[in-house]
């Protein structure tokens, strides 16, 4: 019996293993989906209290100002600009176009990366409008 | 020996594959459009004071738009939810009771929202 040689190299090495970006949209794509649905409650929310009168709108207006409600906004935004840009990717995809491993490779870094600004841009622009 | 595949054959497909992948790209198709509405939508009434968004919101065009978004969302997040589930729970009785429990959470948030755009849309 041989027993294998320590120069051989050990596979896969889970630790150096770098996810390929289109592994990271896939998910991300998945967790976005949830998180949509969850962040519908926040809408759902808010059309209620619109549809209730003032006192209960300013009321969730008030809390979108606090720390939390501006955190799950933010995040909320986030996963619509992202699902909605990686959704028309897939969308693509299943057209037939666009999933060659390089190309498949450019888009996930672009909408990754165009996810990001777009949502930075919006809130850039909505900041001073609403104190939000 | 009882493999997998032995176990499955003779039960068939589980029929509602194909209905649902069409169903969830027609859905997403839809939601593009809406989605970009939207957003727009939104960010005119960021922080609006309370008759303000209310006016905006009673608008005829953007009560029919809120109606498709809402409509469009909750069947897609319907189904997506189910694929989730269909992952990631494998006994027979949980995955059903977990796609029900999608279903139910799908129809109230929809339900909910759709009541209260007709509210602010007729009465508020
Ligand atoms: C903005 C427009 C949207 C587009 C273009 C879009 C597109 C897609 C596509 C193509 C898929 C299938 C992905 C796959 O086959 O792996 C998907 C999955 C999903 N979407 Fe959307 N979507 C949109 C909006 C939404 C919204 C508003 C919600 C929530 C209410 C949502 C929740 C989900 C969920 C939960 C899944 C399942 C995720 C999974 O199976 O991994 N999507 N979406």
């Amino acid at each position: 019996m041989t027993k294998s040689s320590p120069e051989r190299p050990l596979s896969p090495h889970l630790q150096v293993y770098r996810w390929p970006v289109t592994m990271l949209t896939s998910i991300t794509h998945r967790f976005t989906g949830i998180g949509l649905g969850l962040g519908f409650l926040l809408l759902a929310c808010w059309l209620v209290a619109l549809s209730l009168g003032e006192g209960p709108y300013e009321a969730v207006q008030a809390f979108h100002r606090s720390f939390i409600g501006r955190f799950l906004l933010l995040g909320f935004s986030w996963a619509v600009i992202f699902h909605l840009f990686n959704g028309i990717r897939h969308l693509f995809w299943d057209a037939g176009m666009g999933f060659e491993k390089e190309t498949a490779d450019r888009t996930g870094w672009v909408v990754l990366a165009l996810s990001v600004v777009v949502t930075l841009a919006l809130w850039w622009i909505a900041y001073p409008m609403g104190g939000l | 020996m009882k493999t997998a595949t032995k176990k499955q054959r003779g039960l068939g497909a589980a029929k509602q594959g194909v209905h649902h992948f069409w169903a969830q790209r027609m859905t997403a198709v839809a939601l593009v459009p809406l989605v970009l509405w939207f957003i727009y939508s939104i960010m005119q009434v960021v922080g609006a004071p309370y008759l303000v968004a209310l006016d905006y919101m009673k608008e005829p065009h953007r009560v029919v738009l809120m109606v498709l978004l809402i409509w469009a969302s909750m069947s897609h997040l319907r189904i997506g939810l189910s694929e989730v589930v269909e992952d990631y729970v494998p006994d027979h009785g949980m995955n059903a009771a977990a796609k029900m429990l999608v279903t139910f959470f799908c129809a109230l948030i929809g339900v909910t929202c759709l009541y209260a755009i007709l509210r602010i849309a007729f009465v508020a």
